[in-house]
């Protein structure tokens, strides 16, 4: 019994050993990319490139490295065996598509960067107009004491974001491309000219390929309908410019036969930034409501037209559909979908102005 | 001399004295260690009790109005233990009678003093010393109510050792009090050359190194220990209380911290708290951050880290253990120096740990900011022995994290308090909450 006992204690002291610590690598050993790009060559070939801050340089200096496999990971593989440490992407905080990619498929990518357990779920992924290859010596000279990390800057909400532009996260994406009820929708961003990045607008994602094209000002009221927005919000009109200070949405969802209804209902609250001389605050509030009205029923018309449910409609209209018919949601019930739009303005406040 | 004298053990000491005296006419032995006893002082004292009562015919020593004047006692039997403890024998040959007294003696206390081991900012700055009467007087006059008991024992078979146990009649549980006398009387004639024996017999556990025997210095800490229904054990030569049963919080909360308004003792107290995370996770944190879990560092704290490691050839693990082994050095040596070479170790033990080992790119400029933190909260924490203990348990920490990461610390922690909570002494779980003592705000 005894001995039983201490055979079980020795196995027990065993165990450690068993999970390995031999695949401990020090932080100083690996390469840790802020940032990766993925480009098709016409060949089918992944062109992968990193963007390596210097560990030790100044603080703008970074390594560009390039792989090119007809696998993803291999080509990550052949950066490594040229650099003097592990790339590791464990602190890759973006990830950037090419269009050229994005309008084939970006199924593997997707779901390889899913697979791999080294790319966090939380990585922001958009879209690249341009050539890929001169993308990333862009923010080069870029705004000052901007560094190869402050990629995830421009998607971060405690620095450089707007409301303008869509955040994605991967496992959003990953999502978009299995829900029946739900799509993705991508920034798109070109290389700058004298800023890191620039703004394009943001594309709808269907069966991860690109469809269709928003304007920032449309992922704007994208952003109000999502909840994603923040404080600091400026709204130009042909009368002045407002700042939204909170957004409420409101969706009702009905059935018509096998038409979907959907009716929804912006609360905003507003204050008031700029406005041009003798334009009273009804005039303020009918434009802003004209200008919410008209964007969202685009933002509709574009994804029902390229099928694409990328405002997440048909989650409001799950309890109406059985699961047969909510397989047709994004092909055939989401194009006949009828919409609704009320929008409600309240100023909250005139600067401090007097009128 | 008489022959078959039952002081033959003693014959051999060179500091035991027989000495002829005249008391009232008569010749008497006198027996005492030289080592306890002012002999001049004592032989004066005598003769002049005798002078006094020369009135009456002449007194022999065991003549009750002398042994009244002298406050003696007559003894029976062997007396070489009374000698032992200090006590003088007079020893008629006429009569064969023998008497004891307490006569002058050497000085051999230190006076009280400034606690050495605690330091006190609020609160009385007195420290119990080795003299177990010393003690318990201290403890009265702190203390002062009818309901504190006291229960004397004497330990050892060869080698006696007083002790006093004392609790606070209404505030200990009558049972708790009865457990521990029962555990003390069943191991009483257990020779307690160190306190080691002591603790065994208070089950402290040989492989527990988190005192489950609260020790303090301090007569406010042991009153107030007392008046939370806890028993208190003084041991002769031993300037410390044993308070039984310690608890955890005894790690983190300090009766001293009540000096100040409630606020500021809440402060302290989250303080300590901080500190007792701090010193037990800090290596083992730095070892999950840096080799097995990078990936919750923010990039520009990665960055800044590697670029801080870069050149050092060691693992992370190799690395914390060699500054923390040289800490412990550190501390060691500044405990056994004698105080004019203290400085010294302190000073070269700061260039070596903050400077050099950096320059020379042994270990990274982060570690010595998670070592020095490491080593300041450490020290924050109450007891010399809840201190040592926190000590062993992070590099118990340190190695399940560098095995299995995050996971590990995790599972470390779960383990400890799991370890923590089985810990029970005479009933009385580790983990409890001890009774805050009644507050009025009237």
């Amino acid at each position: 019994m005894k001995k039983r006992r201490l055979h079980l204690i020795s196995l027990l002291l065993l165990l450690p050993f068993l999970s390995g610590c031999w695949d401990v690598k020090d932080i100083n050993h690996r390469a840790l990319p802020a940032a990766m790009a993925i480009d098709r060559a016409d060949t089918g070939d992944y062109i992968v490139w990193l963007k390596i801050p210097k560990i030790g340089g100044s603080r703008n200096s970074y390594i560009i490295a390039r792989g090119h496999h007809a696998s993803i990971s291999k080509a990550i593989d052949l950066i490594s065996s040229n650099l003097d440490r592990t790339v590791d992407l464990l602190h890759v905080k973006l990830i950037f598509l090419s269009e050229r990619l994005a309008k084939n498929n970006t199924k593997e990518v997707i779901d390889y960067a899913l697979r791999t357990r080294e790319i966090g779920n939380k990585t922001k992924i958009a879209v690249v107009r341009g050539d890929m290859s001169t993308f990333f010596e862009s923010s080069h000279k870029s705004v000052a004491g901007s560094t190869s990390t402050s990629y995830d800057n421009f998607f971060s909400k405690t620095s450089g974001w707007t409301p303008d532009v869509v955040r994605s996260a991967l496992w959003q994406v990953y999502r978009g491309s299995r829900s029946d009820t739900e799509d993705s929708l991508l920034p798109i961003v070109k290389r700058g000219e004298s800023t890191m990045l620039f703004l394009v607008g943001s594309c709808l994602m269907k069966n991860e390929k690109l469809v269709a094209e928003y304007t920032p000002q449309e992922s704007l009221i994208y952003n109000v309908y999502k909840g994603e927005f923040r404080n600091g919000i400026v709204q130009t009109l042909d009368h002045g410019a407002v700042r939204l200070l909170s957004a409420d949405v409101e969706n009702d969802t009905s059935r018509k036969g096998k038409q979907p209804v959907l009716h929804v209902k912006f609360k905003v609250k507003v204050t008031t930034l700029e406005s041009k001389a003798g334009v009273t605050d009804a005039m303020l509030i009918r434009d802003l409501k004209m200008i919410f009205k008209k964007r969202f029923a685009k933002l509709i018309e574009i994804s029902q037209q390229a099928h694409a449910d990328v405002l997440g409609i048909g989650q409001h209209f799950r309890h109406h559909y059985s699961n047969e018919e909510l397989n047709t949601w994004k092909d055939e019930l989401f194009s006949q979908m009828e919409t609704h739009i009320d929008v409600e303005v309240t100023i909250r406040n005139r600067g401090l102005l007097r009128n | 001399m008489t022959g078959s004298s039952p002081i033959h053990q003693l014959k051999d000491m060179p500091d035991f004295k027989k000495e002829l005296l005249q008391i009232g006419g008569q010749e008497v032995w006198l027996f005492y260690l030289d080592s306890l006893v002012d002999a001049i002082k004592t032989k004066q004292y005598l003769l002049r009790q005798s002078e006094l009562l020369h009135h009456a015919a002449s007194p022999l020593p065991s003549d009750p109005s002398f042994l009244h004047s002298i406050s003696g006692k007559p003894v029976e039997g062997d007396f070489a233990i009374p000698v032992l403890q200090g006590q003088a024998i007079l020893f008629d040959t006429s009569s064969l009678q023998a008497v004891q007294f307490t006569p002058l003696s050497v000085n051999l206390e230190r006076s009280i003093e400034k606690s050495q081991i605690q330091s006190v900012v609020a609160g009385p700055q007195t420290a119990f010393t080795e003299e177990l009467d010393t003690n318990i007087g201290l403890l009265r006059k702190q203390l002062v109510s009818t309901n504190l008991v006291c229960r004397d024992i004497t330990f050892g078979t060869d080698i006696k050792r007083r002790a006093s146990l004392f609790y606070l009649e209404g505030s200990a549980h009558s049972g708790l009090v009865e457990e521990i006398w029962d555990a003390i009387l069943k191991r009483q004639h257990v020779d307690h050359l160190t306190t080691q024996t002591v603790y065994k017999t208070l089950q402290q556990k040989w492989w527990n190194p988190f005192p489950t025997i609260f020790s303090t210095d301090q007569p406010m800490e042991a009153s107030q220990m007392l008046h939370d229904g806890r028993v208190l054990l003084f041991l002769d030569q031993y300037p410390v209380a044993l308070v039984v049963p310690g608890m955890f919080q005894d790690t983190v909360f300090l009766t001293e911290d009540r000096n100040y308004p409630q606020i500021i003792t809440y402060f302290l107290r989250i303080l300590r708290i901080l500190a007792l995370i701090v010193s037990s996770t800090a290596p083992a944190l730095y070892v999950a951050l840096i080799a097995v879990n990078p990936e919750v560092l923010r990039i520009e704290l990665a960055l800044s880290i590697a670029q801080s490691r870069e050149g050092v050839p060691y693992p992370a693990m190799v690395e914390v253990l060699l500054m923390m082994l040289v800490l412990e050095l550190v501390r060691e040596a500044s405990v056994r120096l004698p105080r004019s070479v203290g400085p010294t170790v302190t000073m070269v033990g700061g260039i070596v740990l903050g400077q050099a080992v950096v320059q020379a790119q042994l270990v990274s400029n982060l570690l010595i900011i998670v070592i020095s933190a490491l080593s300041i909260a450490n020290s924050s924490i109450i007891g010399v022995q809840s201190t040592i203990a926190i000590r062993i348990y992070k590099y118990l920490l340190l190695v399940i994290t560098s095995v299995f990461g995050f996971v590990g610390m995790f599972i470390g922690i779960v383990g400890f308090i799991v370890y923590l909570s089985h810990l029970i002494t005479f009933g009385v779980p580790y983990l409890s909450k001890r009774k805050e003592p009644e507050i009025s705000h009237e």
